[in-house]
C-alpha cells in the first residue's frame, strides 16, 4: 500500500446544506433530547456524575502526547474536531470505502439514515450527537473483503478561534457479511481550553463479519462522553477492547444488539484512575435472540480520589434460549479516598439460558506480594509488578499485534508511577 | 415427559385460604387524623405515642407512592382500606382458656398452637389475628429469665421507656412511604426484650393472620437485645382468600447492641392471589432493618418468601459497631402472577464489619422475581468484608428473573466479592431421577430444595422442616 | 424376561435405531459392542425412557410389560435399571437422601413402608463396604464435583442399593482407573443371579474379561449385526469393527 493515493474529501463548507430527510432526523433529535432532558442526579444511569460540579477545568488540561508508531500499513480517519478528513485507498476502493458522509448522502443515503435514526436509550448525549454532529465518518467494508491493516479514527481537538460549543463527532463502521476489519479509535487533544466531547460510533456488522474495535483514551477534554451501538448479525463477531488512561470525566455508554443468532462477542475494559478522575461505564447488552455468546471483563484501577461507577445490564428476551452471558467487574481499589460502584444486572425472561456476573473490590493479594517480595523484589516494585499484570490481561486481549504493542506501551507508562505510589 | 411440559403449571389451592368466622369490629374505611386518634385510643396509648403516630401522618401526608421497584400492580386507594380491625370477643385475656374458640380453631387449622397445652416444645408463639395479638405462650415462664415476649400495645403499657427509646430509632417515620404509614397506623405487633448476658431459653415466634376482608395489616415489631444476649426469632404468615387485595406494610426493627445476636426468620406465606387470574391476594411492603449498633454485635436475616401477590421488601442492617456483622438468607419463590422485588442493604460503618448474602431465587409460572440488593462500604468501615452470592433458577418460559445489586465501596482496605448466576433444571437431571424411580415431580422439588439448601440450614430446625414442605407445596403441580 | 422386539428411534428425520430384536433371558448376561455412532447409547437412553427419544416404534416388554408405554420412573419401578456413561450432577441434593429417596420411591410401589433415614443409614454402610467406598461419598451432592470413577462407582452404589432386575451398564468401564474397574465389575459380576438379566453396552471388552457374557452382539448403524459367544468380543478386540460392518453389507 506505499503507492496509495490519498484523496481528501473537500466539501464546500460555507455553501453546504443538509439535505431535507437529515434535516427532519436532526430535528426529531433535538425533541427527543428535549424530552429526555439534560441528564442530573435523579437519573439512575447518571446518579453519580454531577454534570455542574464546580470542577476547576482548566486545571485539568492534560494535552495528549502524540503518539505516532510505524502505521504505513494503516488508513486513518482523522477527525479535526467536529470535521472528518477521509483518506481514501485507491487500490481498495471498491471494497473498502472510506468517506465523509457529506460526500456519501447521494449513495449511501439509506445505510446513514438507518443509522442516524437509532439513538441509544437512556443516553440522551446520543440525541444530542444526532442534533448537532457536521459531518460524519462511514466505513464501509464490502463482502468477504478482510481488510488487513488497522483502520485508525484519529480523533483531535484543536484551538479555533471561537469557542466551541461542544465536539460531536459521528463514525458509522459497517462490515457486509463476512467482511473483517480492525479499527483502532484514539484521541488527540491540542487544546488549551477545556471542551466537552461527544463522540458515537455506530457498528453494524452483518453476517460472519468480523470486527475488532480499539477505543483508547488519555488525558484530554475534562468531559468526553462515547457512546458505542453495536448491532451483530447471525454468526458475526466483534472483539472490543477500551482503554482509558486518566481522563478527567469519562462516560462510556455501549449497547450490544444481538440480531441473528450464533454470534460472538467478547468486551473488554481497563481503566486506570488517579487524582480527580472521574469513569462512568454502561453496558446494555440486549440478546434479543438466542444462542450468541457474550463475555464481558471491565477492570478498573483506582487511585486517589477517583471515581469509578459500572453499570452493565444484561437482557435477555424471552425465547432468546441457548444464551450464554458471563460479565465480570474486577475493581482494585488503592487508595481510601477513592470510590467504586457496581452495579452488574440481569434480567432474565427465558429459562434456558447460562448468565452469570461478578464484580469484586479489593486490594493486591498480599500472599502474592509477598510471593514476590520473597523472590528479590521491593515492595513497591511487587506492588507495581502485579498491578501491572491486573491490567495487562486486558491488554492482552487486543488481537491486532501492532495495536497491542502500542497499548501496551501506553499502560507501562501509565503505570510506571504506580512504582512510587506505595 | 419433557421439561417443555414443566410450563404447564396449574399450582395447588392455598391451604390456609378459609375465612374464619369471627365477629370483627372494623373501623370504616379511609386515613385522616381522626383515624390515627381513634387507633391510639382503642389502644390506650400513651401521649408520646398519640404524637409520634401524628408526626408520622403528617409525614407521609407529603409523600408519594414509591414508583422504582420492577413490580406492576394498580395505584391502591389509601381511603379504601379499612386501618384497624380487632376481633370483638375481646376483653382482657386472662388465660389462653379464655380465647375465642373460633380463633383457637382458626391457629389451630393453621398448624399453630396457641393453646398451652399442645404447644410446640421450647417454642413462645405470639399470635396476631388483622390488628390484635390475641394470644402470647409462655410468658410467664419467659419473665424468670427476665426476656419480655408480649404485644407492643401490653410494652408500651408496661414499658413504656424502652419502646420510646428504641422505637422508630431503627426505621424513623421519615423513612419512606410504607414506613411513615406504618408508623402512623401500626395497630399491633411483638416485642421483644433481652436484659443483658441472657440467651433467650426459647424460640421466640409470631403469627401474623389477616382474616377481616378489606383491612391492612401495619403491624411493628420491635426487638431489643442488650448487651452479650441472643435470641431466635420467627415471623410466620398467612391469610384468607379474597378477590380484593389486601395491603400489609409491616416495620420490623431490631437493636443488638454489644455482643448480642439476634436471629430472625420469616416464613411468609401470605396469599398470593388466583393462580389463574392473578386477582386477589397480599400486597406485602415492608421495612425490616437491623441495627447492629454494639461491638461484635450480629444480626441475621432468614427468608422464606412464598407468598404474596407482590413482595417489596429489604430486610437491612446498619453495621455500625466495630466487628459487628450482618447476614441474610433468603429463598423467594415466585409461581403464577405473583412479583418479588426483595433482597437486602447491608451498610458497613464501623471497622471490620463482614457481611454475608445468599439469595436464592426461584421463578415459575408467569411471575417476576427480582434480588435488588445495597452493599456499601463506608470510609470508616475499614478491613470490612461482603461476600454475596445471588442465584436464580427459572422454571417455565414464561417468568422473570431479574439481579439488580448496587455496590459502593469507599476505602482501600475492604474486599467484596459479589457472584451471580442463573441455574437451569435440566432434562437430564429430572430423567436421572426417573430412572431411579422418582417422579418428576418429586424430582424437581428434591432439586429446587437442594438450590435452596445453603439458606434452609439457616433456619431454627423446627422450621427448616416446614421451610421444605412449603415449597413442595408451592411447586405442586408445576411438572405434569 | 426382557424382550426388545423391532426398536426404532430418529433424531428429527434421521433414524438412528433401525428395529433392533433381543431377548435376554433370566440369568443371562449380554454384551452390546459396537463403533462410535453405532447407536449404543441411543439404544440405552430410549430403553430408559429419555425425553430426547420420546417416539419409539416397537416394543420392549420387561416380565411382560411394555416399558415403551410407561414414564421413566414407572420403568424404572419396574426394576430396569442403567448406569449411566455420563451420570449428571445435581448440585444441593445429598447423596444419601437421593437414594433414600429412590429406595422408597420402590418400597412404596411394592406395598412396604418406607425406611427411616436411620435404619437405611446401616443398610446403605455395607454396601458402601462392598465397593470400597468411603463414607463421606453420602454427605456430597449427587454426582457434584464426583471424578468421572467416582461418578461411575456411585451408579453401581444404586445399583446394590435398587436391587432391580434388569441391569444395563452404558460404558460403565470408561473413565475408571484398573483397580477401580476391577472393584466395579467383580461387583457387577456378584450381581448376577438367576433371576436377574444383564445387558452390558461398551465399547472395548476389558469388562467383559470380568462380567463375562453369554452372548455377544454387535451393533452397527443402528442394527444388530451379529451375534456369538464371548469369543466374538475377543476376536472384535483383536480386528476392530470394519470386517463386522463390511460383512453386514
Amino acid at each position: 500500500m506505499s503507492n496509495r493515493n490519498e484523496t481528501k474529501m473537500v466539501v464546500d463548507k460555507k455553501n453546504y446544506i443538509d439535505p431535507d430527510w437529515l434535516l427532519e432526523i436532526r430535528q426529531e433529535a433535538k425533541a427527543l433530547f428535549k424530552d429526555i432532558g439534560f441528564p442530573n442526579s435523579r437519573h439512575e444511569t447518571w446518579k453519580y456524575l454531577n454534570l455542574d460540579q464546580d470542577l476547576d477545568l482548566e486545571r485539568h488540561i492534560k494535552k495528549t502526547p502524540i503518539r505516532r508508531t510505524e502505521r504505513d500499513e494503516c488508513v486513518s480517519v482523522l477527525f479535526k474536531n467536529n470535521t472528518p478528513e477521509c483518506e481514501s485507498i485507491l487500490a481498495n476502493k471498491n471494497d473498502l470505502i472510506i468517506t465523509n458522509f457529506r460526500s456519501a448522502y447521494a449513495e449511501h443515503k439509506e445505510l446513514i439514515k438507518s443509522s442516524l435514526s437509532k439513538g441509544l436509550l437512556q443516553n440522551p448525549f446520543s440525541y444530542l450527537n444526532t442534533a448537532q454532529f457536521d459531518d460524519g465518518a462511514l466505513i464501509l467494508v464490502k463482502e468477504g473483503c478482510k481488510v488487513e491493516g488497522p483502520i485508525i479514527i484519529d480523533l483531535q481537538t484543536h484551538v479555533e478561534e471561537e469557542r466551541l460549543k461542544g465536539i460531536h463527532t459521528r463514525t458509522l463502521i459497517v462490515l457486509e457479511k463476512g467482511a473483517s476489519a480492525t479499527v483502532f479509535v484514539q484521541h488527540h487533544s491540542f487544546l488549551d481550553k477545556p471542551e466537552f466531547v461527544n463522540d458515537y460510533f455506530d457498528i453494524v456488522l452483518k453476517e460472519e463479519a468480523t470486527l475488532e474495535f480499539i477505543l483508547t483514551q488519555e488525558g484530554d477534554q475534562p468531559y468526553r462522553f462515547e457512546t458505542i451501538k453495536a448491532s451483530i448479525d447471525t454468526k458475526a463477531n466483534l472483539n472490543y477492547v477500551s482503554f482509558v488512561n486518566d481522563c478527567l470525566v469519562t462516560r462510556h455508554d455501549m449497547g450490544v444488539d444481538f440480531i441473528g443468532e450464533k454470534a460472538v462477542v467478547n468486551l473488554a475494559g481497563i481503566a486506570l484512575l488517579s487524582s480527580e478522575s472521574q469513569y462512568f461505564n454502561h453496558l446494555y447488552i440486549d440478546h434479543k435472540v438466542g444462542n450468541c455468546d457474550c463475555s464481558q471483563v471491565f477492570k478498573t484501577i483506582l487511585r486517589d480520589k477517583s471515581l469509578s461507577e459500572f453499570s452493565g445490564l444484561v437482557v435477555v428476551a424471552k425465547h432468546a434460549h441457548g444464551t450464554n452471558s458471563t460479565q465480570s467487574n474486577p475493581n482494585l481499589l488503592l487508595s481510601d479516598n477513592a470510590r467504586a460502584l457496581s452495579r452488574p444486572q440481569l434480567r432474565i425472561d427465558a429459562d434456558d439460558v447460562e448468565c452469570a456476573h461478578g464484580a469484586t473490590m479489593g486490594q493486591l493479594n498480599p500472599e502474592e506480594v509477598f510471593y514476590l517480595e520473597s523472590r528479590g523484589l521491593n515492595k513497591s516494585a511487587a506492588r507495581a509488578l502485579l498491578t501491572f499484570g491486573f491490567a495487562e490481561d486486558i491488554i492482552q486481549r487486543i488481537k491486532q499485534p501492532l495495536i497491542q504493542h502500542e497499548c501496551d506501551l501506553i499502560l507501562r507508562e501509565g503505570l510506571s508511577s504506580y512504582d512510587k505510589h506505595r | 415427559m419433557s421439561l417443555e411440559e414443566i410450563e404447564k403449571i396449574a399450582g395447588q389451592n392455598y391451604k390456609y385460604g378459609f375465612k374464619s368466622d369471627i365477629e370483627t369490629e372494623v373501623i370504616p374505611k379511609g386515613l385522616n387524623e381522626d383515624v390515627v386518634r381513634l387507633i391510639s385510643e382503642r389502644k390506650k396509648e400513651p401521649k408520646f405515642m398519640l404524637e409520634y403516630r401524628l408526626k408520622a401522618y403528617n409525614h407521609w401526608k407529603t409523600l408519594t407512592e414509591p414508583d422504582w421497584t420492577h413490580l406492576e400492580y394498580p395505584t391502591i386507594d389509601f381511603n379504601d382500606i379499612s386501618y384497624y380491625a380487632e376481633p370483638k370477643k375481646k376483653e382482657k385475656l386472662e388465660s389462653m382458656d379464655d380465647v375465642d374458640p373460633e380463633l383457637k380453631r382458626t391457629f389451630e387449622k393453621l398448624g399453630i398452637p396457641i393453646v398451652e397445652q399442645k404447644r410446640l416444645a421450647n417454642v413462645a408463639v405470639d399470635a396476631i389475628f388483622d390488628s390484635v395479638s390475641v394470644a402470647t405462650t409462655y410468658k410467664d415462664k419467659l419473665l424468670e429469665h427476665g426476656v419480655v415476649f408480649c404485644p407492643l400495645s401490653e410494652a408500651l403499657e408496661k414499658y413504656p421507656e424502652i419502646v420510646k427509646k428504641y422505637l422508630g430509632s431503627v426505621v424513623p417515620h421519615t423513612d419512606n412511604f410504607y414506613a411513615a404509614l406504618n408508623a402512623a397506623v401500626f395497630s399491633e405487633g411483638s416485642f421483644v426484650y433481652i436484659p443483658k448476658d441472657t440467651v433467650c431459653p426459647m424460640e421466640l415466634s409470631t403469627y401474623f393472620r389477616i382474616n377481616a376482608e378489606e383491612t391492612g395489616q401495619f403491624e411493628r415489631t420491635l426487638i431489643v437485645c442488650e448487651e452479650n444476649s441472643k435470641v431466635s426469632y420467627l415471623e410466620g404468615c398467612t391469610a384468607p382468600m379474597f378477590d380484593k387485595n389486601q395491603l400489609h406494610a409491616a416495620v420490623v426493627e431490631l437493636v443488638a447492641l454489644d455482643n448480642a445476636e439476634i436471629k430472625y426468620s420469616t416464613v411468609q406465606n401470605w396469599y398470593a392471589g388466583d393462580p389463574k387470574t392473578g386477582k386477589g391476594g397480599i400486597y406485602n411492603f415492608v421495612t425490616k432493618r437491623g441495627k447492629c449498633a454494639g461491638k461484635s454485635s450480629k444480626i441475621s436475616w432468614t427468608q422464606i418468601e412464598t407468598g404474596s401477590a407482590i413482595t417489596w421488601k429489604y430486610p437491612s442492617c446498619l453495621l455500625i459497631g466495630d466487628d459487628s456483622v450482618g447476614e441474610f438468607y433468603s429463598v423467594a419463590l415466585t409461581n403464577h402472577h405473583q412479583q418479588a422485588d426483595t433482597g437486602t442493604k447491608m451498610y458497613h460503618i464501623g471497622k471490620n464489619t463482614k457481611s454475608t448474602i445468599i439469595s436464592k431465587g426461584i421463578s415459575a409460572g408467569k411471575s417476576i422475581n427480582t434480588y435488588r440488593g445495597l452493599v456499601q462500604i463506608n470510609k470508616s468501615a475499614k478491613g470490612a468484608e461482603n461476600f454475596t452470592q445471588c442465584d436464580s433458577m427459572l422454571i417455565g418460559s414464561d417468568c422473570s428473573a431479574n439481579t439488580f445489586p448496587y455496590i459502593d465501596v469507599r476505602n482501600a482496605q475492604s474486599t467484596l466479592g459479589h457472584e451471580a448466576a442463573t441455574v437451569k433444571v435440566t432434562e437430564d437431571q429430572i430423567h436421572y431421577f426417573q430412572q431411579r424411580g422418582i417422579n418428576m415431580e418429586d424430582a424437581l422439588t428434591t432439586i429446587v430444595n437442594g438450590f435452596c439448601a445453603d439458606v434452609f440450614k439457616e433456619l431454627p430446625t423446627e422450621f427448616a422442616v416446614e421451610a421444605t414442605q412449603l415449597l413442595s407445596l408451592k411447586l405442586e403441580n408445576t411438572v405434569g | 424376561m426382557f424382550n426388545i422386539k423391532d426398536l426404532k428411534a430418529s433424531i428429527g428425520d434421521k433414524e438412528i435405531l433401525k428395529g433392533i430384536n433381543l431377548t435376554i433371558n433370566p440369568g443371562e448376561v449380554h454384551a452390546i459392542m459396537g463403533p462410535n455412532g453405532s447407536g449404543k447409547s441411543t439404544l440405552a437412553k430410549v430403553l430408559t425412557g429419555h425425553p430426547d427419544f420420546t417416539e419409539a416404534e416397537g416394543s420392549v416388554l420387561l416380565k411382560g410389560k411394555n416399558l415403551l408405554e410407561l414414564d421413566p420412573d414407572e420403568r424404572a419401578l419396574e426394576g430396569l435399571f442403567l448406569a449411566f456413561q455420563y451420570p449428571v450432577e445435581i448440585p444441593g441434593v445429598n447423596n444419601e437422601e437421593f437414594l433414600r429417596m429412590a429406595y422408597n420411591a420402590k418400597m412404596k410401589k411394592n406395598g412396604k413402608d418406607a425406611v427411616d433415614p436411620l435404619d437405611f443409614s446401616d443398610f446403605i454402610q455395607e454396601k458402601l463396604a462392598k465397593l470400597s467406598m468411603d463414607e463421606s461419598f453420602l454427605e456430597r451432592n449427587v454426582n457434584h464435583g464426583f471424578s468421572g470413577g467416582e461418578k461411575k462407582r456411585n451408579e453401581i452404589l444404586q445399583l446394590l442399593v435398587l436391587e432391580p432386575e434388569m441391569v444395563i451398564l452404558d460404558e460403565t468401564d470408561s473413565g475408571l482407573d484398573i483397580d477401580a474397574l476391577r472393584i466395579v465389575a467383580k461387583t457387577v459380576d456378584a450381581y448376577r443371579r438367576a433371576d436377574r438379566g444383564i445387558l452390558v453396552i461398551t465399547h472395548y471388552q476389558r469388562l467383559l474379561d470380568y462380567i463375562k457374557p453369554d452372548i455377544v452382539h454387535v451393533l452397527a448403524n443402528g442394527k444388530i449385526v451379529k451375534s456369538g459367544d464371548k469369543s466374538l468380543a475377543l476376536e472384535l478386540e483383536d480386528k476392530g469393527y470394519d470386517w463386522v460392518e463390511a460383512e453386514a453389507k
